[in-house]
């Protein structure tokens, strides 16, 4: 009886086993369902920090220069999130960030009005 | 792959932005212990308020924690609600993760901490259309 021919594989078998491992490996390392997590998780901190901003522009409105910059940042932030994973976070955070930005121009364009009449009623 | 601990995605992300608004919280808690009236009464006054006159959504926020450090709850809720209800989830939300994540057994698993934050968001805008529908309409202000 010939030995060798028991102990070899035929080629096919290993190519067969290999793909079999792969497949494997890969169903329980990377599957599409985390693919999906993976690409939400940046979009999700995009949302909270424009939610925190928007949060945050909105309470400072006392500052206004401050409350521009929150609620501008905020606005950006919330847009990519909103882009990237439409939530409800990231609509949260551009209508909070939409109100501190409204409240800050308006705020800014009457200070700078009053400025602009007062210089002109002390010249005239 | 690790078995989710919690049913809320979000919920680490919260618990960490927790500490520090904790930690931010101890130093605000210090501060108006010592300076809340003056920081309340005799601080800085709202821009919008004083040029359009109407009151913004954070207006009455630091007369609403000053009264709610000194335990002056309703005085608080009238000032401004949000504060209140912040501080009201705060420490439940954080006690029960701590729980979650030491134990594993105790606390809730589901708890809608997100669901939580939206709702708070959306009481700081319509406490903020009332308190303006109130001021503009019948002359009722509780500030």
């Amino acid at each position: 009886m010939d030995n060798n021919n028991l102990n070899e594989t035929p080629m096919q078998d290993v190519q067969a086993t290999v793909e079999q491992a792969e497949e494997v490996t890969y169903k329980y390392t990377f599957t599409d369902e985390d693919s999906q997590e993976i690409e939400e998780i940046p979009a999700k901190g995009f949302s909270i920090a424009g939610l925190i901003l928007g949060i945050a522009s909105i309470l400072c409105c006392a500052l206004p220069c401050l409350d521009f910059i929150l609620g501008v940042v905020g606005l950006i932030l919330s847009i990519v999130g909103r882009k990237r994973n439409g939530d409800g976070l990231s609509l949260a955070g551009l209508i909070t960030s939409i109100i501190g930005v409204v409240l800050a121009v308006l705020v800014i364009f009457l200070v700078s009005l009053y400025f602009i009449l007062a210089i002109i009623s002390m010249y005239n | 792959m690790s078995k989710r601990l919690f049913k809320d995605d979000l919920t680490n992300t919260w618990f960490y932005l927790g500490i520090v608004f904790g930690l931010l919280s101890i130093v605000a808690v210090t501060v108006f212990i010592f300076f809340g009236d003056k920081l309340s009464y005799g601080g800085i006054t709202c821009a919008v308020y004083k040029m359009i006159h109407i009151y913004c959504p954070g207006c009455g926020g630091t007369r609403s924690f000053n009264h709610m450090i000194h335990g002056h709850i309703i005085q608080s809720i009238l000032c401004n609600p949000f504060v209140p209800y912040t501080y009201a989830v705060y420490p439940v939300f954080m006690i029960n993760t701590i729980l979650v994540k030491t134990t594993k057994k105790l606390g809730f698993t589901g708890f809608p901490v997100t669901v939580l934050i939206l709702t708070g968001v959306g009481l700081l805008l319509a406490q903020w259309v009332i308190r303006n529908v109130l001021l503009l309409a019948f002359n009722i202000t509780c500030l």
